[in-house]
């Protein structure tokens, strides 16, 4: 125990609390960075043999819970996805315009039925004539504008989708990046919170875990274990974006004719991971949701509205009788006219219409067939309702008064056409050219044709269960009622989205809040340190200061 | 709403100002609501009731719809009441005149003839009154006067008599005047022949209530007051003997008295129908009351409320300010 002894140690000491001044003056300038974790230095006593030899300083370790973290990387992408679609869902909601406004598709709707009213009251009357073309156009217009407008979100979800994987690629590369450093250099407090705010970043747009192994290598794996980043090499997302969606462009065609979501892993093998189940949470899952699921919806809602009209304007029932698989068809088309049949098979809807030979044709991919006598035969089918739809504008019954704007054709919703037929409705050309076809008798004023019409749009239809106005099952009810069920259906989704989102906000901010209280710098506790660190400093440099003297007194003698 | 990376360090003091940004947008949506009176301007913020919001609209919607067409069918009964009454006019004076005795003009011819040329042109012109481009007794066939015009009528009536066995008795004049009066040629040939004629013109005034309001020339009490004002209208009086004028004039009289219905029981009949459409309309008019105050209810704010709430978040926003400056002020670093 000489004097240099106490030197060295005193020299150790602040070493060590330089070391310590060093952790507190980053904790200080850091408390704002983004993920940045405390810090903290724990000197450890220096022992050489059997004797102390002064202080070293440890390790820097980052202050914080893994579990917490875990949980907050979870929050975080359930919050991603939540927002994405709180937002998606009200930028829907708002397109069908606020109550009462005179734009709304339910008070045009209800405008139509009106105007349809006082052509009734006075038919011959050229003024309530074009009254009712000009409400049947507006409605017409106002649909093809919502179905527009329900396309051009899908197109905004599509775009969304390939900038997220972008930024997700970015982060996976920015992560193999930090690993391998980790790896070559060793590890730092600093490179490992960078490699967690790339982590935390990737976890708002898909839902990952990150697992840590011996050698300080961190995988990555989506919710379900599919890997992201095995330790060494990072696998690149990639989206086939589509610049224009329209209703024709979906998941289930084959080939998909939007944008699919695919992992291609360095060896090349290629994972659809929306058809793997791989991810379930986060913005980019949220994204996925609302172009193939909830706009999807949206559109076929207005689809069925659309077709829903046009049927209540050109059809008349049909009663059939019997159970599966033998049913009877009442009455059956005359020429220019068409059949609808809507019926239910093996759990799915669906409803086929035109002539009767192409019926005949669209029912033997269900195992049934329609006979020109009437025989359907639908085996372990249940069938809704049947109508004969007009194709033209004769007669004094029910008329084609809206058609597809495709072809100027007829609507009969055969083959598909009802697809998108929201964004082509229009009223029938030889109704705008001719008004006096809505009464279309000898008798100037004879009412029977509005009458048709009026109760047409009182009679009660049955939608597709694809629309969801009515849970899964197919909604019957009128075309107002169809209508107004349609705009409440909207509100509630946007006002659940809404509410689910603020919960999940509540939720992160209270995992934030219990990360933060471990993680975050707190300023005073720094300051305490600091006024600690500053004391041991000059108690260290006295120490040091009586030893040059005591060496002093020494060499004096 | 930018969602900003997660700091923990400053993670405190951040959610302090979240939170002050909540009330803040609290204190927006309740001005907003202040000034327009609406709860919200989208159907999401309704919240379970907008489906009944929806359904208020349709109903107010409809209302409107019934009220136009009550108010375009009283126009049309009004004029029509006016005519049926003019008609009855017609009636009552020639059933009178008839039964009064013969008086003769100067030409030495009974009144009663050319009088029924001059009530005959008035009963044309009253069936064939229009109103808006409309002909109010032509049944389903408005574009199109449902009487020819006078002198045509005049021209066929005569040579129906002309082409009776003997154009000089009053019975077989009065045969061919009826049997003219039951073929189509003194209508057009779109006429309207609805039997029983209310039924000729109907009216929906409210759910599940359809009124009648036909009136039709054809329809059997103004036929046979057509025939009689016809067969003395038409008939050369010079042609008859005396007796067989006075003959006439009795057939025509018998033909007035027999009349079913008389004019002025169709007008009661509209008469009834008019009340209908009144009462309907009444109760229409409480109803529209009733669901506008409903909807008010539903989609309107109680200003006094919003008020209350605006003055209670002011104070809360008020205190937190305080509260956070005074936080801010606290820090070790004020005291080393």
């Amino acid at each position: 125990m000489s004097l240099m002894t106490v030197l060295s140690t005193a020299v150790s000491g602040l070493r060590a609390t330089q070391t310590g001044m060093n952790v507190v003056a980053q904790n200080v300038a850091n408390a704002d960075s983004a993920g940045y974790t405390r810090r903290r230095m724990t000197p450890i006593e220096q022992v050489a043999g059997d004797r102390s030899a002064g202080v070293r300083s440890g390790d820097i370790q980052r202050v914080f819970d893994r579990t917490v973290q875990r949980q907050l990387w979870q929050e975080n992408s359930g919050a991603g996805y939540t927002d994405l679609k709180s937002r998606m869902t009200s930028a829907l909601e708002t397109i069908y315009g606020p109550p009462g406004s005179s734009t709304a598709l339910d008070t045009l709707m209800n405008g139509f039925s009106s105007a349809v009213d006082r052509l009734v009251d006075d038919p011959g009357n050229a003024t309530m004539q074009s009254g009712v073309i000009e409400a049947g156009r507006t409605l017409a217009s106002r649909l093809n504008s919502l179905s527009d407008g329900v396309q051009a979100l899908r197109t905004e979800a599509e775009g969304r989708i390939d900038t997220m994987v972008d930024q997700a690629n970015t982060l996976l590369q920015g992560i193999e990046r930090v690993n391998s450093t980790i790896v070559s250099s060793g590890s730092s407090a600093a490179l490992e919170d960078e490699r967690d705010r790339l982590v935390g970043e990737l976890s708002r747009l898909i839902d990952v875990r990150a697992v840590p192994t011996s050698d300080g290598r961190v995988t990555v794996l989506t919710g379900s274990g599919q890997t992201l980043f095995d330790g060494s090499k990072a696998m690149t997302l990639r989206f086939d974006a589509r610049s224009l969606l329209t209703a024709g462009n979906s998941y289930d065609t084959t080939p998909p004719s939007v944008g699919v979501l695919e992992l291609v892993s360095p060896s090349g093998g290629v994972t659809d991971l929306v058809a793997a189940g791989a991810i379930r949470s986060g913005a980019i899952y949220g994204a996925l949701e609302m172009r193939d699921e909830v706009l999807v919806q949206a559109q076929t809602q207005l689809d069925e509205i659309a077709a829903g009209l046009t049927r209540a304007m050109s059809g008349t029932p049909s009663t059939v009788t019997g159970a599966a698989p033998a049913f009877t068809v009442g009455t059956m088309p005359g020429a220019g006219e068409a059949i609808s049949i809507a019926f239910t098979v093996g759990g799915e809807y669906v409803r086929l219409g035109g002539t009767v030979a192409e019926v005949n044709t669209a029912l033997g991919a269900y195992g049934g067939s329609l006979g020109g006598g009437g025989a359907l035969n639908l085996p372990g089918g249940v069938v809704h309702e049947a109508s004969i739809l007009a194709t033209g504008t004769a007669g004094t019954g029910g008329l084609a008064f809206f058609n597809d704007r495709a072809g100027n054709a007829a609507f009969t919703g055969n083959a598909g056409r009802t697809l998108g037929y929201a964004s082509r409705i229009q009223v029938n050309g030889a109704v705008t050219s001719n008004p006096a076809v809505l009464v279309n008798s000898t008798l100037t004023g004879d009412p029977a044709r509005a009458t048709a019409i009026r109760d047409g749009l009182a009679r009660s239809q049955t939608f597709a269960a694809q629309a969801g106005l009515s849970g899964n099952a197919p909604f019957t009810g009128d075309i107002l009622t169809a209508t107004r069920r349609t705009v409440e259906v909207q509100g509630a989704q946007a006002a659940s989205a809404a509410r689910l989102d603020e919960g999940q906000q509540v939720a992160l901010r209270s995992i934030e809040a219990r990360f933060a209280a471990d993680a975050g710098v707190d300023i005073d506790q720094e300051m305490q340190q600091l006024i600690q660190l500053q004391t041991a400093y000059g108690a260290n440099a006295r120490v040091m200061q009586a030893a040059r003297e005591m060496f002093d007194t020494l060499l004096r003698i | 709403m930018t969602i900003a990376p997660f700091t923990p360090g400053s993670y405190r003091t951040r959610e302090t100002g979240t939170l002050l940004a909540q009330l803040r947008d609290q204190s927006r949506v309740l001005e907003r609501q202040m000034s327009t009176g609406q709860r919200s301007d989208s159907y999401s913020g309704l919240g379970f009731e907008r489906r009944e919001s929806l359904d208020l609209r349709e109903r107010l919607s409809r209302i409107e719809s019934y009220q136009t067409t009550i108010t375009s069918v009283n126009l049309r009964l009004d004029t029509m009441m006016q005519g049926i009454e003019a008609l009855d006019g017609i009636a009552t004076e020639m059933r009178k005149s008839l039964a009064l005795g013969t008086t003769d003009t100067p030409d030495g011819f009974p009144l009663e003839f050319t009088t029924a040329r001059t009530n005959l042109e008035f009963a044309v012109s009253i069936f064939n009154t229009e109103v808006n481009g409309r002909y109010l007794f032509a049944g389903r066939d408005g574009g199109n006067p449902p009487v020819i015009d006078y002198d045509a009528l005049i021209t066929g009536l005569q040579g129906a008599i002309a082409a009776a066995p003997d154009p000089t008795n009053p019975a077989d004049i009065m045969a061919a005047v009826e049997n003219y009066f039951n073929g189509p040629t003194w209508q057009p040939a779109s006429a309207d022949t609805t039997t029983p004629a209310r039924d000729s013109v109907t009216a929906r005034v409210d759910d599940g209530m359809t009124v009648s309001v036909g009136a039709l020339p054809n329809e059997p009490g103004f036929r046979g007051l057509l025939v009689a004002l016809g067969a003395l209208a038409a008939t050369n009086a010079g042609t008859l003997t005396e007796d067989r004028q006075l003959e006439l004039r009795n057939l025509a009289e018998a033909q007035l008295n027999g009349l079913n219905p008389q004019p002025h029981q169709v007008a009661t009949e509209l008469g009834f129908s008019q009340g209908t459409i009144g009462a309907a309309r009444d109760r229409q008019e409480t109803m529209r009351t009733l669901l506008n105050e409903s909807l008010a209810g539903i989609e309107g704010v109680d200003t006094e409320e919003v008020a209350v709430r605006l003055m209670t978040l002011q104070t809360r926003l008020q205190a937190s300010y305080q509260t956070t400056a005074t936080l801010s002020r606290l820090s070790l670093v004020n005291y080393l």
